[in-house]
């Protein structure tokens, strides 16, 4: 299926260049294919949510949104990510344009992990990618002060931390709260279930 | 928000969501998920406190922290603002889809019942129904409940497995000590104790979840017929993952017995090669001891050859050379007297061999007494366990010479150890008298006497101490 550039919106755009980005990052290379020790390198889902959410709190995203949702991490503790549905919605769209390949791989843990790669057709239209889209990713992930490559960090566990460090110094590091819900006010009173008799038999 | 606890293992927590940011129509999606995030949390708070340690342990071992534990979520609507007509239309894979899987999980699927609408998850329902009647509140408690069992057991089943991976982990440890590595012998030991622990808990758990689930298909009211929920289905699906999930437990049991008796095996067979080589080493230091017991006699005959040249050497050095033109031979065999210098030399000849001789006897007894030093001290231990003053025993032994104080603190006790040095009081016969007490207590715990007296009276010295010690009033 032939894509053109014009045919995806400009938060479309946006989600390709930062997968392309981050595996080239992750990577160490401006090589296309993303190999790293001879491995093809994908991009795990859950920082790639939580880096959208990091370009949504910054401003990049023009129609995405977030809200806190529940997810298992490793099989086991539940955690609110602040996940972007719209995000999630469009990754699935370029997958089904033939943009993004999905994989889906048990873990020792026994859980699930879902990882993103860029497919070959992907990588043509990357090339069509207008530069101030370019740009609003290269400077999210760049130190205002020392203009270093800032480090995202993640790492999920008891303590979950998640946050874009600069290496050298410390003026653009900052913690992405993904893991935190924004409070709302609500009004509630306690709610007695009628039927607790037939439960307690 | 009101919670109920079910001796069946499951909680309930529910309230009337009354209004959400001032608004109390039509809340949206993603608000609501806001405060689904705010309760969940809140509710495990709610009920920390409750946890006993058994469960708060399990579900340490099951979901790792247990205030993140997943719960499943019901949200009952009056109304909805509805979109389509087709109820089918809302798995659009688009906005509508993605906004409630956000809240029940992926994939769920939706039903509609008269004006009714059902939207059920994995992680939870939506439901709008015309009217909430007591059976539908039942009948979605217990969809909760079946889709909570199956979190449950999903997580239950993955740590299960698991622990199945840990045990090839435990057989490449049991490959390393077979081939004679004591650090992974040791180490196995320590894996499979962690491991039949964890096991042990699961097992338990299991044990719990099977009763559970019996017990909710037996109380289980089939009045109605709500049959999209599928609770009969669902339950008897949780109860034969259960069961099957006993042959896992067995079979995880059975194989790590198995390892166990391997790794026992390999102790005993360590030890049997240790206590051939302690054999081995105790016989070669026999041999070693006897020759040098052997090189100590030829050394001691050596020694009083030695001390008699010298005696002779000093008796020389300082008399000088006598001499005489008879030698005292020649004077005996010849009956002649013997003259001045023969006697001379006679004289201090006898004197050089009772000088020798003295020194030879005075030798042996310092030799003795070295050896009698070398030889272990006799130790005479007596566990007394007694009420003592400490006050008393504290100014007792401040003007005793104590050589060492050694004081050890438990959760509730003060143990002090005493080391009385009491080699200087004679009537006693005894190197040193090791106390140990309980300050805590008042407790006198033990009493260590050291001798080197082989032929000492024990009952007596222990008598000796205990006097001393009613006669300072330091027992009770």
């Amino acid at each position: 299926m032939d894509v053109e550039i014009k045919k995806l919106t400009r938060d479309q755009q946006l989600l390709l260049y930062t997968i392309d980005y981050l595996l080239k990052w992750v990577s160490g290379t401006d090589d296309d294919s993303f190999i790293q020790n001879g491995k093809r390198i994908w991009i795990k889902e859950l920082p790639l949510l939580a880096v959208i959410y990091y370009q949504i709190i910054k401003g990049s995203y023009k129609t995405y949104d977030y809200a806190p949702t529940s997810v298992q991490f490793f099989g086991r503790s539940c955690y609110s990510c602040n996940i972007s549905y719209e995000g999630v919605d469009d990754i699935e769209d370029l997958r089904e344009l033939d943009i993004l390949e999905k994989i889906r791989l048990s873990t020792a843990k026994h859980g699930f992990v879902t990882a993103y790669r860029i497919t070959p057709q992907g990588q043509h239209l990357l090339k069509q990618i207008p530069e101030d889209v370019k740009e609003e990713v290269k400077n999210l992930f760049y130190c205002k002060n020392c203009k270093t490559h800032l480090k995202f960090y993640m790492k999920l566990g008891e303590k979950p931390i998640i946050k874009m460090d600069c290496p050298i110094c410390d003026e653009s590091d900052t913690d992405i709260d993904f893991l935190e819900s924004e409070d709302v006010s609500y009004v509630s009173k306690p709610y007695f279930i009628r039927v607790s008799d037939k439960l307690v038999r | 928000m009101a919670v109920f606890i079910s001796k069946l293992g499951f909680i309930i927590y529910s309230l009337d969501l009354k209004e959400i940011n001032g608004k109390n129509s039509f809340m949206s999606l993603d608000k609501l998920s806001r405060v689904i995030a705010d309760l969940s949390q809140d509710s495990s708070q709610v009920i920390d406190s409750l946890l006993t340690e058994f469960q708060r342990n399990f579900i340490k071992i099951i979901f790792g922290n247990p205030m993140y534990r997943p719960k499943t979520i019901l949200i009952v609507g009056e109304d909805i603002n509805k979109k389509f007509e087709d109820v089918k239309d809302y798995l659009d894979g688009e906005d509508c889809e993605i906004e409630i899987s956000q809240i029940i999980g992926e994939g769920f699927s939706v039903f509609s019942e008269n004006d009714s609408i059902y939207f059920l998850g994995n992680r939870g329902a939506i439901l709008i129904p015309q009217e909430f009647t007591k059976e539908l509140e039942y009948y979605s408690i217990y969809y909760g409940i079946k889709e909570g069992i199956t979190i449950f057991i999903d997580s239950f089943m993955s740590r299960v497995w698991e622990l199945y991976d840990q045990t090839n982990e435990i057989q490449k440890l049991v490959d390393m000590a077979v081939k004679g590595n004591t650090d992974a012998l040791n180490k196995v030991q320590e894996e499979i104790t962690i491991l039949s622990s964890t096991i042990s808990v699961l097992g338990q758990v299991k044990e719990f979840l099977q009763d559970s689930c019996e017990q909710l298909i037996v109380n289980f009211d089939r009045i109605s017929d709500y049959a999209f929920l599928e609770i009969e289905n669902g339950l008897e699906t949780i109860k034969n993952r259960v069961n099957e999930s006993s042959k896992v437990i067995r079979g995880l049991l059975t194989e790590l017995e198995g390892k166990r008796d391997h790794i026992n095996t390999l102790s005993e067979l360590q030890m049997r090669k240790m206590n051939k080589t302690m054999t081995q080493n105790t016989k070669s230091m026999n041999q070693v001891l006897q020759a040098n017991t052997r090189t100590s006699e030829a050394i001691d005959m050596i020694e009083l050859i030695l001390a008699g040249s010298i005696i002779l050497e000093i008796v020389a050095f300082a008399i000088g050379e006598i001499s005489s033109d008879q030698t005292i031979y020649n004077s005996i065999v010849n009956k002649l007297p013997l003259d001045k210098d023969q006697k001379a030399t006679l004289i201090l000849f006898f004197s050089s061999i009772v000088a020798w001789v003295i020194l030879v006897v005075y030798l042996r007894i310092s030799k003795s007494r070295m050896e009698k030093k070398a030889l272990r001290d006799f130790i005479i231990t007596l566990n007394i366990n007694k009420k003592i003053n400490m006050t008393k025993l504290e100014a007792f032994l401040e003007n005793e010479e104590i050589v060492m104080k050694q004081v050890e603190y438990d959760s509730n006790n003060v143990l002090i150890t005493y080391v009385w040095d009491t080699s200087n009081i004679k009537e006693f016969n005894l190197e040193t008298i090791r106390i140990v007490c309980n300050k805590s207590t008042e407790l006198l715990l033990s009493l260590e006497l050291e001798t080197n007296d082989m032929n000492i009276d024990q009952d007596k010295k222990i008598k000796d101490v205990m006097e001393l010690f009613k006669i300072n009033n330091i027992l009770e």
